[in-house]
């Protein structure tokens, strides 16, 4: 065999592969657009949500993880608060665009307007998002990996020039069994840091206390 | 002796009448075309009085980058669409923006580096920290306030947003650099647009409107290549999806409109005069050549067009729409001309020139006050009107005599004169009733205010005042505000002026806030000074103490022994970098800040002072100013009162030269007291007239319709000069019916500019109608009567 020929085979080679690869990676994106498209539907359904949580958090700062315990509710469209019983009992209410804030150390009502605080806006909006489901949202700033084995589970990779790709590393999602909500969130940050959420006795589309939207300072 | 050399002027007309028609053909041919490449200017700027402050004002906003911008507000017209939606045809909007009278589109803040940006903000801190500030530092380095501060962050670290605070707490556990944040975003609140940032772009607080800011070279005094501007931007638009509205917002379409609309304003005039005075002088004067009286105004403000622009330069657009003024102005001889030649032919003419050339002299006299001024388009207006009236009255001299006397076309002048010479038995009832009506307005006039507003002179059209309105809703711009402005050669300088000028604002304004970069970017001087302090004040053991505060507090709440060690990392950075000469570059919150505080133009740098354009505070800021060199006040409304202090001054003045050379020009020309107040009948109701009027219209005095008082007063003298001419006389010339129809066709000409879309054509017209009409029927009724009452008895 010539020369030639050898070069024209391994060209041609070579384009087939690539041309068999392209479509590979085509239909592995198509693949992961329809589960996540899959999840979100099936999240979708949910309009309320109530669930318990227990946050541990291994910080830099610190010696000891910290553990944060509390409950979590959700309703749809833009509803979400976030009560935290211990170590320090918090309360974030987010409605719309509006966050209310208040802890019992300070006991004081802190009104955050989200258009006005960016930083704020941005966590606020990943947390909505990771939470209610919408992981469509956020195939353009992540690469998602879409796992199943006894659990579905996805995981986020940032994209590098994106906002969380400076602070996280991955962000890993592993869903309750019966895959109608999520089980646990770990994102692991770029500085060693790293914060998980484990969800449990979760209850869906029950009617929600109205109290669950409200911060009453205590009085001294 | 004057009719010695009427008769020799005559005379050498006579001799070289084809050579003068032939020379006269050839410089109005070559002035037409020429009038294709005269420069015409379309500010208003020209129009205005040019005293210091205004100057500075002015030559600020050219300089600044200010007024050199476009901003397009898209928004969707449809609840079909989200914000992503206009978010993305923002972007493609912005992508498609590629032309050279564009240099950037600014859409928005980079976000994805906003927690870099900040860190290296906190880094440059110590630079701007003070004296004082550091003593109060010092205050706060105890055990009561470590701990709360320590417990402050560790509550922070059980919040939501934790993962964005553990850098902070990090480098800045007692959150010494990071109220600066605070004082950096109050400097950015108290200037800006209500708006938020979503995925790096300029979005609306209601989230349906998306800003793109158009950076350009194109002055906005430039209106050529704003038209090219403004068409381009708008080209882009239309490849929009219909289901975005975009308002574009800027000074070049105030231009551009201004322009169209003056533009399509005397198109209009020149029509409608056309239509009116051509009829008037076809049937009243029943000859086509009657033509020719009309045309020969059109013929001197062209040639005298060309020959102000190659005196002056530019012409102003606003001069030049007074152009169909003028023709009525300069129309009135060729009438009187006319219907002498028709009456008794080159004798009747000789007999008239008199009076005529009284009529030019107080006519041109009133206009010559206009050289006076300290206005350029003032002054350009008298070199037009008084170029016009001798052009106009040399070719009326030259080409009627010899292209209308023919004995067969002479017309009955006394016929005429007894059509509209009214023989008023009740001299006294006339005296009486102009006293009267003259008193009713002279007691209206009383109350007439003077409006100096320089936006009621923007004529632009109301599509560009409702996207303005619905941009400043959207956007929150409604606040105005003035500017206090340090400048110099030497960036250092001004900066160091800048911290001269805020601290004592600080002490001036009390409560009243201010933004000034001082606070965050003062001079490099005091830069340098305080980071030299505060790496001293550090050094001198406060860092061992502060270390083993945090360390012993830290430990209750479970901080690792190295949680802080960012901070004291970093304690000496800015300095080292300082002492290596690296510390050139500003922080990117800063730069971007930077932009809108400290405008380098190329010659010079301006700091500005941004606060709220109150009377109360300009005139502390105008204290500051005088007391600091190198500063001085931009403010919308200062400049508005500024404007009409001197336009008040400038017209008072103008208004006395002008009575003083009409008083004395007739004085000298008629001879005789009594007679020059009679002639002076006309003017003086005129200008009550025009006065009362105004006040019960509802309208206040303003720079455009003095003006044309002026103007309407040297008219109306020529009227009272003609009518005191005839009843002393007799002349027999049809002098009546030469001022009936001067005032008809200058009341035409006036008249048509009550058309005008434009708001200084408008005031012009309102006056001109007005005085002329009033100034008219005093000179053809009350005259006369008042001439039988006090002359002749």
């Amino acid at each position: 065999m010539s020369l030639l020929k050898i070069r024209i085979l391994v060209l041609i080679s070579l384009f087939m592969f690539s041309f068999v690869m392209n479509g590979i990676c085509l239909d592995n994106n198509s693949d992961l657009i329809n589960n996540l498209k899959l999840i979100e539907d099936k999240m979708s359904d949910i309009n309320t949500l109530a669930t318990q949580f227990i946050q541990e958090k291994n910080l830099a700062l610190f010696n000891q993880k910290i553990e944060i315990t509390g409950f979590l509710y959700l309703q749809k469209p833009s509803s979400f608060a976030w009560h935290i019983n211990t170590p320090l009992e918090q309360r974030i209410i987010l409605k719309s665009n509006n966050v209310v804030q208040w802890d019992e150390d300070t006991n004081q009502v802190q009104k955050i307007n989200l258009s006005s605080n960016p930083t704020f806006n941005i966590v606020m909006d990943q947390m909505k998002r990771w939470i209610s489901g919408a992981y469509l949202s956020l195939v353009d700033e992540y690469i998602v990996e879409f796992k199943k084995s006894e659990f579905m589970e996805l995981k986020f990779f940032p994209k590098d020039g994106t906002m969380a790709y400076k602070l996280i590393k991955n962000i890993n999602i592993v869903f309750q069994e019966d895959e109608k909500y999520i089980e646990s969130i770990t994102i692991n940050e770029r500085n060693g840091d790293s914060t998980s959420f484990i969800f449990f006795e979760t209850q869906i589309n029950i009617v929600l206390d109205p109290i669950v939207w409200e911060v009453n300072p205590r009085d001294k | 002796m004057t009719n010695k050399l009427f008769a020799k002027f005559f005379e050498i007309l006579n001799k070289y009448w084809k050579t003068i028609i032939i020379l006269v053909g050839l410089i109005l041919i070559f002035s037409i075309f020429k009038l294709f490449t005269i420069p015409f200017n379309n500010n208003v700027e020209l129009m205005l009085p040019q005293n210091e402050e205004f100057s500075k004002s002015l030559n600020f906003l050219r300089e600044s980058n200010f007024s050199d911008k476009i901003i397009l507000s898209l928004s969707l017209n449809t609840d079909d669409k989200t914000v992503d939606d206009l978010l993305d045809t923002a972007e493609q909007l912005k992508n498609s923006l590629k032309s050279p009278l564009i240099e950037n589109v600014e859409s928005g803040v980079e976000e994805n580096n906003i927690l870099e940006d900040i860190k290296d903000f906190l880094e440059y801190v110590p630079q701007i920290i003070t004296e004082d500030e550091l003593l109060e530092i010092d205050k706060e380095i105890n055990v009561k306030n470590v701990k709360s501060k320590l417990k402050e962050g560790y509550n922070k670290m059980l919040s939501i947003n934790s993962m964005f605070v553990s850098d902070f707490i990090q480098n800045d556990p007692l959150n010494i650099k990071t109220q600066y944040l605070q004082k950096l975003k109050a400097l950015v609140d108290s200037i800006g647009y209500r708006v938020q940032f979503k995925n790096g772009h300029f979005v609306s607080m209601d989230e349906k409107h998306v800003m793109l800011i158009l950076n350009t070279p194109v002055f906005v005094t430039d209106s050529t290549e704003s038209r090219k501007l403004v068409t381009y931007i708008k080209q882009q638009i239309l490849l929009l999806p219909n289901y975005i509205d975009v308002d574009i917002i800027g000074g070049h379409l105030h231009t551009l409109s201004n322009e169209d609309i003056i533009k399509k304003d005397i198109t209009k005039t020149v029509i409608a005069m056309t239509l009116i005075l051509l009829p008037l002088l076809i049937f009243v004067l029943k000859s086509f050549r009657a033509f020719l009286v009309f045309i020969v105004p059109v013929m001197a403000i062209v040639i005298a067009m060309n020959l102000t622009s190659y005196m002056i330069g530019t012409l102003s657009s606003f001069v030049v729409g007074l152009a169909a003024v003028i023709a009525g102005i300069t129309v009135d001889y060729g009438i009187h001309i006319y219907l002498a030649m028709k009456a008794g032919g080159i004798s009747k003419v000789k007999e008239i020139t008199k009076p005529i050339l009284v009529g030019v002299f107080t006519t041109m006299g009133v206009f010559a006050s206009f050289f006076f001024s300290s206005i350029n388009g003032y002054k350009q207006f008298a070199v037009l009107t008084n170029l016009s009236i001798i052009i106009s009255i040399f070719l009326y001299l030259v080409l009627l005599p010899k292209l209308f006397y023919k004995k067969s076309e002479k017309l009955n002048i006394k016929k005429l004169n007894n059509k509209t010479k009214i023989r008023i038995k009740g001299d006294r009832a006339i005296a009486l009733l102009w006293v009267v009506v003259i008193g009713v307005f002279i007691f209206f006039s009383k109350g007439l205010g003077f409006n100096n507003n320089i936006r009621d002179y923007d004529g632009s059209s109301d599509e560009i005042f409702s996207a303005e309105e619905r941009f400043h809703k959207t956007w929150g711009t409604e606040n105005e505000f003035a500017m206090f402005v340090s400048s110099g050669n030497e960036l250092e300088k001004v900066l160091k002026i800048n911290e001269n000028a805020n601290k004592l604002m600080e002490e001036s304004f009390g409560e009243e806030s201010f933004a000034n970069i001082a606070g965050i970017y003062p001079s490099i001087e005091t830069r340098r000074k305080n980071l030299f302090r505060w790496a001293s004040y550090w050094k001198n053991h406060n860092e061992e103490k502060l270390e083993t505060l945090l360390q012993e507090q830290g430990a209750v709440f479970g901080y690792s022994k190295e949680a802080f060690k960012p901070f004291f990392e970093t304690l000496y950075t800015s300095y080292e970098e300082e002492e290596e000469e690296e510390n050139n570059k500003d922080p990117k919150l800063i730069a971007s800040l930077k932009q809108r505080f400290l405008q380098n133009t190329g010659s010079g740098y301006y700091a500005i002072t941004y606060f709220a354009d109150k009377k109360i505070l300009v005139d502390k800021a105008r204290e500051i100013s005088e007391k600091v060199q190198n500063t001085f006040i931009i403010s919308r409304n200062n400049m508005a009162n500024s404007i009409s202090v001197s336009v008040y001054k400038e017209v008072k003045k103008l208004a006395w030269i002008a009575g003083c050379l009409i008083v004395f020009l007739a004085i000298t020309l008629l001879r005789n007291i009594r007679l020059t107040i009679l002639a002076l009948l006309p003017v003086i109701t005129s200008i009550f007239m025009i006065l009362g009027s105004f006040s019960l219209l509802g309208f206040s005095i303003n720079a455009p319709a003095i003006i044309a008082t002026l103007v309407v007063v040297g008219l109306c003298i020529d009227y009272g000069v003609f009518i005191v001419y005839d009843c002393m006389n007799d002349l027999g010339a049809g002098t009546l019916s030469a001022v009936t129809l001067s005032a008809v066709t200058t009341i035409a000409g006036g008249g048509v500019l009550l058309l005008a879309t434009h708001p200084v054509l408008f005031y012009v017209g309102i006056t001109m109608a007005i005085g002329i009409f009033s100034g008219y029927i005093v000179a053809a009724f009350v005259i006369p009567s008042c001439y039988r009452l006090w002359i002749v008895q």
